[in-house]
């Protein structure tokens, strides 16, 4: 009667309640225009229970949708899944069908430098260019943007997460002693800093590049340079083995960080093992191995300057005891 | 007022050639808006730096840091020495331009009156800077949020060698200086002079009488909840002027460099003496103390406030205490006083 593959690549649900469905909508970077509030309030009312799910990956889920109702809520819901899509340059070929596929979840975002002080980027911009990147897709991967390393939007926790960070640029000539970036460095972050002679000396393989100091800063002494991304990789749930995720390369540009993200892709469909369903990629990296995963994965791309790759994933998670 | 008939106008092209004469002779520093500058990502900031164009300035908005850089520097080398024995820096300072607004013009004053005559001395290192400068007016039509310069009668000034406004496709200008003259075309046009703000958005009532019994008030104690020591607010003040001396020696102490460079009174380590002894420990007391001097002991000393009413020590406290509300808050103490004697 009902093709359940197909319903769950469509984006919808088979819920607990035998004849119902639920619809998970995308919000890419988890930013959206509140005049589609209305849109979802009425699909909710008419279609759905007369609620709604904030999902944990920054979408709205509408449940209590009857399956028989499933064609009437793709045609109520076209133009505005077509709309979001679109701020995101991804062009539904078909928007009357739903969503072409729900493998490659939506990508999430913290909030950014639209509000936030901390964040070194937009993200929601980076989640939104990345899901121009890899939207649509089947394999099962989801990815998040932080816009530091205080990871709000728990991007270790996500198969690929991106931190964004930035390099912190020092005018000596401005710099008063202070020791603000200093002792926050201390406290806050890695100790990465240090003063020899009277000067701030940053020690550079201790930097995450957070940007504390140049919040910091009074004088300005610390202050923007490029905005350089950490790229992680194989963070994870479930019911085996979860992990977060480890660094595979470091101070990346964002060119590299949407080349990357593609090319994983080609990763997952050259190594994944068919047979469970939705093998997660640290699965994979575990099993066809890290090195083979960094050699396909830069494969044709050229790595800005800055860009340092992890030599190992060296977080082996946790696992739950298996009975032998 | 300047005299409507010494008023000059010229366009925008004009203005390239009559910037590239002057800057032969003067660095001409101003306003300008640096895109990704800002402390935050992704945002500008309002900075003064050495321009190349009158087109470059930005004319209309307040700027983060205040001009005092230009005249007291961050880190600045007083002498350097060798072998035991100084050697004078001798750097050939170039004549400048800058452009101010009227409450910077004031800061200035403040500035002057610390280092041209504090305590009957003359700061050498100031002096040799501050007489190769020439002020250049800006106007500022409206106040800008946080600015209180009427309360402290700083709107307006008489003190510049020229003022300058921006305007469609030009500027307009009246030069009063006698060496500046010859830069400028002399056509007489009918514009009017600088504008001066005349109106407070939130006026102010100064304190006139304060005694050390406000030393004692729970205003302080919240204040030190409130405040982290951050000491933005002294480092984009035009009048906060204190710094302290270090002497730079490389490992084999052969020769080295003695500098001065920016303190604050509200960063740590400020008020410490001889065997770590420190008397303003708590946030509220270094607020309290810079508070005062801004508003009081300043002018018992020189006879006019040293707050000139700015307010970027207002935009810029990542806490939101406000320089405005402190003063407020002092009047209510006082007149709390005075009422139950």
């Amino acid at each position: 009667m009902y093709n359940t593959k197909k319903i769950i690549k469509n984006a919808f649900r088979i819920s607990k309640v035998r004849g119902e469905t639920a619809i998970r909508l995308r919000i890419p970077g988890g930013h959206l225009e509140v005049k589609y509030l209305d849109v979802i309030k009425d699909l909710a009312q008419r279609f759905g229970n007369g609620t709604v799910h904030l999902t944990t990956r920054q979408g709205y889920e509408i449940p209590g949708v009857k399956l028989s109702d499933i064609e009437k809520v793709r045609e109520f819901m076209r133009k505005m899944i077509y709309e979001i899509e679109k701020s995101s340059n991804v062009i539904l070929e078909e928007p009357e069908k739903g969503y072409p596929s729900a493998g490659t979840r939506n990508v999430s975002a913290c909030i950014g430098n639209r509000v936030c002080q901390f964040s070194n980027s937009d993200t929601t911009l980076l989640a939104q260019k990345l899901e121009a990147a890899i939207y649509p897709n089947n394999y099962h991967l989801k990815v998040a943007v932080t816009g530091c390393p205080n990871d709000c939007i728990k991007a270790h926790m996500n198969d690929i997460g991106i931190i964004a960070g930035v390099l912190p640029e020092y005018d000596k000539e401005a710099c008063i002693l202070c020791e603000a970036c200093l002792d926050n460095c201390k406290m806050r972050v890695t100790s990465a800093l240090r003063i020899e002679n009277y000067r701030i000396v940053r020690d550079e393989d201790y930097c995450i590049k957070c940007g504390e100091c140049i919040l910091k800063c009074p004088t300005q002494a610390a202050y923007r340079g490029k905005l350089l991304y950490r790229i992680i990789i194989g963070g994870r749930t479930g019911k085996k083995n979860p992990r977060m995720a480890g660094t595979f390369i470091e101070d990346a540009s964002e060119e590299v960080v949407l080349a990357v993200c593609k090319n994983v892709y080609s990763f997952i469909s050259r190594y994944i093992d068919p047979k469970p369903p939705k093998e997660l990629i640290g699965y994979i990296i575990d099993r066809a191995g890290f090195d083979t995963f960094v050699h396909e994965v830069i494969k044709g791309i050229t790595l800005n300057p800055e860009a340092k790759l992890a030599k190992k994933l060296d977080n082996p998670g946790y696992f739950y005891p298996v009975r032998k | 007022m300047a005299d409507k008939s010494k008023m000059t106008r010229f366009s925008s092209e004009q203005g390239n050639t009559i910037f590239n004469i002057l800057s032969r002779h003067y660095i001409i520093i101003a306003p300008v808006e640096k895109p990704g500058k800002g402390r935050f990502s992704d945002t500008s900031q309002v900075l003064y730096e050495q321009v190349d164009s009158f087109d470059e300035i930005e004319f209309f908005k307040k700027t983060h840091l205040s001009a005092k850089s230009v005249l007291l520097p961050l880190r600045q080398t007083m002498f350097s020495f060798r072998d035991n024995k100084p050697e004078e820096i001798d750097d050939e300072i170039r004549p400048m331009i800058i452009f101010l607004r009227s409450c910077d013009i004031h800061a200035i004053k403040v500035l002057d009156a610390h280092f041209l005559n504090g305590g009957g001395y003359t700061d050498f290192y100031y002096s040799r800077l501050r007489q190769k400068v020439k002020l250049f007016l800006i106007e500022c039509e409206k106040p800008f949020e946080n600015c209180f310069c009427v309360s402290f009668q700083t709107n307006k000034t008489d003190d510049w060698a020229a003022f300058m406004r921006k305007v469609k496709d030009g500027y307009e200008v009246h030069v009063r200086d006698e060496e500046l003259k010859a830069y400028f075309p002399r056509n007489a046009e009918n514009v009017a002079g600088p504008r001066f703000v005349e109106q407070d958005s939130c006026p102010i009532k100064i304190p006139q009488d304060i005694d050390a019994s406000i030393f004692e008030d729970d205003i302080w104690k919240e204040y030190t909840l409130r405040c982290i020591a951050c000491g933005r607010c002294t480092v984009v003040c035009p009048t906060c002027s204190c710094f302290s001396v270090q002497d730079i020696l490389p490992e084999d102490k052969s020769a080295g460099e003695r500098k001065r460079l920016w303190a604050s009174c509200m960063v740590k380590k400020f008020s410490i003496l001889a065997g770590n002894h420190d008397f303003r420990i708590k946030e509220g007391d270094r607020l309290r103390y810079r508070m005062l001097h801004k508003i009081y002991d300043f002018r018992k000393r020189q006879g006019f406030n040293m707050c000139v009413g700015c307010g970027r020590c207002d935009d810029v406290c990542p806490e939101y205490i406000s320089m405005f509300k402190c003063v407020e808050k002092i009047n209510h103490i006082i007149e709390a006083h005075s009422i139950n004697g």
